[in-house]
């Protein structure tokens, strides 16, 4: 590949990265791994950057193989998540206190099982299309449909958002 | 605090995310690491393919079930026919026909016992798997012929860059075959009844002849003599 293609694609990356982070935080709720997921996905992405490209959407391709490459995390090592409390030390200061808030979120997700959590992450903050979700994770419509509502139903009745308070899990 | 609607969710979740504050996008490692993805695929393709010359033994057998009796010749040679997989295709089929009155399939699948290879399975009625092939990077093509109950079977895989096969028959048939994929590799393959015979075969690039043989199990120039 010539000096264009890496031209390119380091442009795509350095202009995705951020939001490729923050969504394997969302999956995985861990900034490293998180990290870990984006760079190995882009460098997939990278490995067939001309088929990529002439696909005409790079970010679906990179959103899929972070999805199937955390799903895979569970499949081999069968990790179980320990859902500390403590918040990651990446965080923008917080004058307005919302700190609790987001930790309360993201320890309710993290109480999620893996497939349920990446609906609520792809489809509420990357707003993708259920149809987009279901391609990248694989299975169909339905299943990202009634995935997303029991997420929903978990989170509505979560102890850690029913009072706030960011509670640890063993 | 409680989550109420998706809209709820979706501003929760932005708030939480956009917190984050990742490190500089790492551009050269990602760079580094595709470069060696790239290079371990085009190994890892390599040897596959030596693998399956190594883990194959030599030696091809097929073996054509019993089916319904061949038609009695009156004139001409019987007809031989080969056609290529359709749309909606069972996996693995690489080609299908007639060798006079017996129809056959041809499909490629996993060798049994783990085997590294592929097993070719020709029948008149259901499929079998029995035999294994092998590819060698020196023939373009790598065709192998066996013989059942009067008819005989052929086939093989090809290099990528083949992209056709013809094959002379006695009795003055061409059979024109194209190489279909599966499990990794190309293939071509045929079956033709009793007395009728390879004449000559040629493979083709999108150049032109890439090389060719008579009657022999190797496809490579030089490599077979024209049959007395």
């Amino acid at each position: 590949m010539g000096e264009r293609a890496e031209a390119e694609f380091s442009e795509f990356m350095q202009g995705r990265w951020p939001t490729l982070v923050r969504f394997g935080y969302g999956l995985t709720g861990d900034v490293g791994l998180a990290e870990d997921l984006a760079q190995t996905a882009l460098a997939k992405a990278y490995a067939s950057w001309p088929r990529v490209r002439r696909a005409g959407d790079p970010d679906a391709y990179v959103r899929k193989i972070m999805l199937n490459a955390n799903r895979n995390r569970f499949r081999k090592r069968r990790v179980a998540e320990s859902l500390a409390g403590v918040t990651p030390d990446r965080e923008t200061p917080d004058p307005a206190g919302r700190h609790d808030d987001r930790a309360a979120l993201m320890a309710a997700l993290r109480g999620l099982p893996h497939r349920q959590r990446a609906v609520v992450v792809a489809r509420h903050w990357l707003d993708m299309t259920e149809t987009e979700v279901a391609a990248a994770l694989g299975c169909s419509v339905g299943t990202v449909k009634s995935q997303g509502s029991r997420a929903l139903a978990k989170l509505r009745t979560s102890a850690e958002l029913a009072d706030g308070v960011c509670h640890e899990h063993r | 605090m409680s989550i109420d609607d998706e809209r709820d969710v979706a501003e929760r979740l932005d708030g939480a995310l956009q917190a984050i504050t990742p490190s500089p996008a790492p551009v050269g490692a990602a760079l580094r690491k595709g470069r060696a993805i790239r290079a371990r695929r085009r190994i890892a393709a390599a040897v596959a393919a030596a693998a399956a010359v190594a883990a194959i033994s030599a030696g091809v057998s097929i073996v054509l079930r019993a089916g319904p009796a061949p038609a009695p010749r009156t004139t001409g040679s019987p007809p031989v026919t080969v056609h290529q997989p359709g749309p909606g295709s069972p996996p693995g089929l690489i080609a299908w026909g007639a060798a006079g009155s017996r129809r056959w399939r041809a499909t490629v699948s996993q060798a049994p016992r783990g085997l590294l290879g592929f097993c070719i399975a020709v029948t008149a009625v259901r499929p079998q798997c029995e035999s294994a092939w092998y590819l060698t990077r020196s023939s373009p093509v790598n065709l192998g012929t066996v013989r059942g109950q009067g008819e005989s079977a052929t086939a093989g895989p090809v290099w990528h860059g083949v992209t056709r096969v013809r094959v002379w028959l006695s009795g003055g048939t061409v059979l024109s075959l194209h190489p279909v994929a599966a499990s990794g590799l190309r293939w071509v393959a045929f079956v033709l009844p009793a007395r009728v015979t390879i004449v000559k075969i040629v493979a083709y690039s999108a150049r032109g002849e890439l090389a060719h043989a008579a009657a022999c199990r190797y496809l490579a120039p030089g490599r077979c003599t024209p049959p007395p």
